[in-house]
């Protein structure tokens, strides 16, 4: 059973007058993995940034259409944006651990949303951990600080530190470009257990990790979604021109 | 990807594929002379060949692997390498088919003629040999109406050897002598009608290629 967990509808988006998403419409299925690609600047991140409202930050950001998470608009008055994106965590391209221990890293989230029992936080971090896949690797220096950890790491214990908040949605934004493949390999594996729990959402330039990894691929070009469905149709026989350009390396 | 890297891999198939089309060509014209100018050297020509051609679908082989490695193509260029490995196994029988054919040539030309070949033969002969000449063309032009024309040949085949069926059939109940060679001439027959049957499937092979559905596919979705 396919259950569309988040969906975008018309959404239209500009940054001052550079319309940057030109009505863009997506579903996004829960418990699997929908990988947006596309050439650089055509609003797949941009997409992606707005399914947790992080673009409300830029300057200039105007954005008309409709997104809903479980139904629900994320851009009704009154919405409580830290629960938003307690719910829509994201992953970044660099790792960006905070310059504090691997513990701390982990246990900012739930203490920032009120949660001080030593014992609770315990819990919490290695359950993150151990769903990020590091903990093995790290349980025995908790202490020490994240940014002794290698690439790999720190961008898994950024995954631990999504996670530890509970979210129902991970967006992932070229997650593991700054990775070598072994650890790129890593986060795949870990992305195919996360969906079991969480839809993911990632934008990669790795065209064969979109293949590999998503269930859904939606090709964006100029801020439209040119093709969106089956990653294996997509890649096998796509129905429009320009995304078999693009997949086969024609343009781009 | 790299697409001049990827563009030349891809010259460099479909050149050794025409190659291998061409020997399958050949033995197809030579067999059929062989047959009417009972030139037993010919036929021993084709029967040699076929260690060429298979060893043509090995070099193939190992260029479709090596796209694959390391391209990893997708959509129509995945299809292109898809259809080829199965082109080429079509290609294979068809090679192997014109050795069977010659090798019987011996035994139909020998001191005791009794069976003349048949204008239908050399209908199902030539028929085949441009069937198998337009299929890897359309494969080669992505030209999908051309391999749709080589599947509608096929029934000019099939029509062709019945009648040499009927034909030799007769000649088997009047004159019983003849019998053996008259066996022999079905299977010449039988045998050009499978290698217009895998010149057909190489044109499905190509329809996959532009459509991305097989033929067959839809045929047994209907059944």
């Amino acid at each position: 059973m396919t259950e569309v967990k988040m969906s975008a509808k018309d959404l239209h988006l500009w940054y001052g007058e550079m319309e940057a998403l030109k009505g863009v419409s997506l579903d996004m299925n829960k418990n699997s993995v929908t990988a947006l690609i596309g050439p650089s600047g055509c609003g797949k991140s941009t997409f992606l940034k707005t399914l947790n409202r992080m673009n409300d930050l830029v300057e200039g950001c105007r954005i008309e259409g409709d997104v809903r998470l479980d139904g629900e608009d994320i851009f009704r008055k009154g919405i409580d944006l830290a629960e938003l994106r307690k719910r829509v965590g994201m992953v970044f391209q660099k790792p960006n651990p905070f310059p504090m221990s691997i513990y701390d890293n982990i246990a900012y989230g739930p203490r920032v949303h009120g949660i001080r029992k030593k014992k609770v936080l315990d819990e919490i971090v290695e359950k993150a951990l151990r769903g990020a896949a590091l903990w093995d690797e790290v349980h025995d220096r908790l202490r020490k600080s994240a940014m002794g950890l290698s690439g790999g790491q720190q961008q898994r214990l950024c995954i631990a530190r999504v996670l530890a908040v509970e979210p129902e949605v991970v967006l992932m934004d070229e997650p593991t470009s700054a990775l070598d493949p072994i650890s790129t390999q890593r986060i795949e594996d870990l992305m195919a257990e996360l969906k079991q729990k969480y839809t993911i959402v990632i934008v990669t330039h790795n065209m064969q990790q979109a293949a590999r990894i998503a269930d859904r691929t939606a090709f964006f070009l100029k801020g439209e979604i040119i093709e969106a469905g089956d990653t294996l149709q997509i890649f096998q026989q796509p129905k429009d021109k320009r995304t078999e350009d693009y997949i086969t390396g024609r343009f781009g | 990807m790299n697409r001049i890297l990827m563009n030349t891999a891809m010259e460099g198939l479909h050149e050794s594929m025409l190659e291998m089309g061409r020997l399958c060509e050949r033995g197809i014209d030579e067999v059929l002379s062989a047959i009417y100018r009972s030139d037993k050297e010919l036929a021993a020509t084709v029967v040699a060949r076929d260690d060429s051609i298979d060893e043509m679908e090995r070099r193939i082989e190992t260029q479709c692997l090596s796209i694959l490695a390391r391209f990893s193509p997708v959509a129509n260029d995945l299809r292109a390498v898809t259809a080829a490995m199965g082109i080429i196994s079509d290609l294979e029988r068809i090679g192997d088919q014109c050795a069977d054919i010659a090798e019987m040539v011996e035994h139909l030309c020998g001191a005791d003629k009794h069976i003349q070949p048949m204008a239908d033969l050399r209908l199902m002969g030539d028929t085949a040999r441009s069937m198998v000449h337009d299929a890897l063309d359309s494969y080669i032009g992505g030209d999908a109406e051309k391999a749709k024309g080589v599947t509608m040949r096929d029934d000019i085949v099939d029509a062709a050897l019945e009648r040499v069926i009927l034909h030799l059939t007769n000649i088997m109940r009047e004159s019983p002598d003849a019998v053996s060679q008259a066996v022999d001439m079905l299977f010449v027959a039988k045998y050009f009608e499978r290698i217009a049957d895998h010149a057909t499937n190489i044109g499905e092979w190509s329809v996959y290629l532009s459509t991305g559905t097989h033929p067959l596919d839809k045929e047994l979705r209907q059944e």
